[in-house]
């Protein structure tokens, strides 16, 4: 039971944490020299 | 919940891995999409070790002794506060928590330049990150929190956090000095992109002004708590033993000290630039040292840096980070060459100058002490042992030369100042400072060193003083405002040069309170005395009364209750020292010290008085025939050091937040002073 909690924790939170932090490269690209020169 | 931090953990390697490659894209591609995703990476990393962090104190309050952890840093009868403090109480529980901080530093960094120039930024995470991937990966594969303890047996009770580290002020120190210890790694990262992105220039500085100032704070806030912590709590009658765990926090404090001042003298005068990077450079690779030192058992004996392997991947990592930092600064030591030409050794950057060359001779002669007994068992097989007095006798000169050079900031001016000016400037305080010496030599004080601090600090005193009476002066005749409307208006329009004075006022009555406390104890020991006994010591007279039993659910205690009148008073104060034996399998013992303060003295008679402690170790106690045996030490002045320690963190907020018309006058100073070509 632990075991099966544990790989469903794993799977869940990797699963969210990855649509997360993928999701800005599906954007446009704006070019990192515009902002902040 | 537990499962669910052991695999937030996990996942919080993935993204920390993910933060580095897609910063290192962002780096390579020059791809905003990529720099974005790299920041969310780290927002994600913060998220996640938080959750490990809530999972694992989970475990604590729920006595789950099947983690080995838990089993090791808590029992059933450990108060609530100190199960939730049991985070940091080991070491893997320290990693993680570091972690933890680390992430939500490089998080907020990447909320607080989006103004910043990309590339800049684009190399700041891929350090923040290459330092947290190291960390949460120590943390998740070499000594994870949530291991279970081997052959799956669960004991009944904890072995129980070690009763020294019960205390209120433990709950408060490490958090500080890991906020202070991992704050460094911000400045160090914009450092590398500095020097990686070859903009040298002034805005890596400006980027990470104020987190110096927060980590330096915190940093101190931490050192300062761990001294009184030690005071309160370890029972010695001392509150700093050169222990390497404290020079481990002392050495960064230095060289950040350093760092904050060659950051001004950069900003004002365009000078000092290579000595920031070297600097801050420095500070992270002594902050990582300091972790080195303490979790790699090498200073106990190296052969225990054999016995875990945490000490390799902390040395490794070290190694790494020196050669990496020190040869991109080597490969741009072109672009390291000063703005602006120093234009006089008798400046305040000239002081500045001569004021980082003592902090890091100060800070490498701790170093090689730390490290000496280490080094001797190398060299020969036996392990030295470095006393404490040898590194108090090492380092007292250039404490003394430190305190002078405080003294000459009020009393010069940027770029140059004449001699005959600084004559001139010099000579009032130092006059007062000499002939207030005299008074305290008739008083009594005969032991040299203290001498030297209390001449040093009155002369810092009185050159702060001389400067405000003169600041002050001017602005009355200027506007024509009333006395105390010119004060307040000059500290609230001054904050950053108010906050220097402050903070060296600070550092001087603190060195104040070191010196009195140390060179003028008092201490004597009392053996196996019966209860109605008088005792007295330096003009305190102490009545041992009996012994009683104080049993909570957390421990049981024997106290002695003493009665002690204080010189000039006419009734007496109870004081109660203690013995203290913690539940848990383990059912470790205590001292607790009983102290009596005293502020202010009942009579002008007792001014010596000022701040005095005496501090009452209970040595032994019998609960049979009611005998006990006291250590009785008086701490003179020792308050000061208290007082100088809040006082340093008044004057460090003071120069963190500047009134905006600071800033911009000083940005204007440096365009100016880099108008004029060096030479």
């Amino acid at each position: 039971m632990t075991i099966l909690a544990f790989l469903a924790a794993l799977f869940g939170l990797a699963l969210v944490t990855a649509l997360w932090v993928l999701l800005p490269l599906f954007r446009p690209d704006t070019g990192t020299e515009e902002r902040g020169e | 919940m537990t499962v669910i931090g052991q695999a937030a953990l996990l996942v919080a390697l993935l993204a920390s891995l993910w933060a580095l490659l897609a910063s290192i894209l962002a780096v390579a591609t020059r791809r905003e999409p990529f720099l974005a995703s790299a920041g969310r990476g780290l927002g994600a990393a913060f998220v996640l070790l938080a959750l490990a962090c809530l999972g694992l104190v989970r475990a604590f309050l729920a006595d789950d002794f099947s983690l080995e952890y838990v089993a090791d840093y808590s029992c059933r009868s450990q108060a609530l506060v100190y199960k939730l403090t049991a985070l940091w109480g080991g070491q893997s529980g320290s990693l993680l928590f570091w972690a933890t901080l680390l992430a939500l530093f490089a998080a907020l960094t990447v909320v607080t330049t989006r103004k910043l120039p990309r590339p800049l930024v684009a190399w700041t995470f891929v350090v923040e990150a290459a330092v947290l991937v190291f960390f949460v990966l120590v943390s998740a594969v070499v000594d994870n929190p949530f291991r279970r303890i081997p052959g799956g047996i669960v004991p009944a009770d904890g072995v129980g956090l070690n009763p020294l580290l019960r205390n209120p002020w433990m709950v408060a120190h490490p958090p500080a000095l890991y906020l202070g210890y991992v704050g460094i790694t911000v400045p160090f990262a914009f450092a590398l992109a500095a020097l990686a992105t070859g903009r040298v220039d002034g805005a890596w500085l400006r980027a990470i002004r104020r987190w110096s100032m927060f980590t330096f704070t915190f940093l101190s806030l931490g050192i300062f708590l761990g001294a009184y912590w030690a005071y309160l709590e370890l029972g010695w009658g001392g509150f700093w033993g050169w222990d390497p765990v404290e020079n481990a926090s002392f050495m960064p404090w230095l060289t950040l000290t350093a760092f904050l001042h060659s950051v001004l003298a950069h900003e004002r005068r365009g000078v000092l630039k290579g000595w920031a990077f070297v600097l801050v450079i420095l500070s992270f690779l002594l902050a990582v040292f300091g972790t080195f030192l303490t979790r790699s058992g090498v200073i106990s004996s190296v052969h225990a840096f054999a016995r875990t392997s945490i000490g390799w991947w902390f040395g490794g990592f070290l190694v790494l980070v020196a050669i990496l930092s020190f040869g991109l600064l080597l490969a741009r030591h072109r672009e390291l060459r000063p703005d602006n030409r120093l234009d006089s050794l008798l400046s305040r950057e000239g002081f500045f100058l001569l004021g980082n060359v003592l902090l890091v001779g100060l800070t490498l002669i701790v170093l090689w002490l730390t490290m000496r007994p280490a080094i001797d068992e190398l060299r020969t097989g036996v392990q030295s042992a470095v006393e404490p007095i040898v590194f108090t006798r090492a380092t007292r000169p250039w404490f003394v030369l430190l305190l002078l050079l405080m003294g000459m900031g009020p009393v010069t001016s940027w770029r140059r100042v004449a001699p005959a000016t600084l004559l001139r400037r010099t000579l009032p305080p130092a006059a007062a400072a000499l002939a207030g010496g005299a008074v305290l030599f008739a008083l009594g004080a005969r032991e040299p060193w203290s001498l030297a601090v209390f001449v040093a600090a009155l002369f810092t005193v009185f050159g702060v003083l001389q400067a405000l009476f003169a600041d002050w002066r001017a602005r009355r005749m200027h506007t024509g405002e009333g006395a105390f409307l010119a004060l307040g208006r000059l500290a609230l329009a001054n904050r950053r040069r108010w906050g220097a004075w402050v903070s060296h006022v600070a550092v001087v009555v603190m060195a104040v309170g070191i010196a009195a406390s140390t060179a003028y104890e008092k201490k004597q020991v009392f053996e196996s005395i019966a209860p109605g006994t008088a005792l007295e010591l330096d003009g305190y007279r102490l009545r041992y009364v009996q012994l009683e039993a104080r049993n909570l659910p957390e421990y049981d205690g024997l106290a002695a209750r003493i009665e002690v009148t204080r010189p000039g008073a006419a009734t007496p104060d109870l004081v109660w020292p203690e013995l203290r034996v913690y539940g848990g399998r383990e059912r470790q013992q205590t001292t607790e010290v009983a102290i009596l303060s005293t502020l202010l003295p009942r009579s002008p008679g007792e001014i010596r008085r000022l701040g005095e402690d005496l501090y009452v170790i209970p040595a032994g106690m019998d609960p049979g025939s009611g005998r006990v045996s006291l250590e009785v030490i008086v701490h003179p002045g020792i308050n000061w050091l208290w007082i100088g320690g809040i006082l340093l963190l008044l004057g460090t907020h003071l120069a963190a937040f500047p009134a905006p018309e600071e800033v911009a006058e000083a940005l204007a100073d440096g365009a100016a002073a880099r108008a004029v070509p060096a030479r």
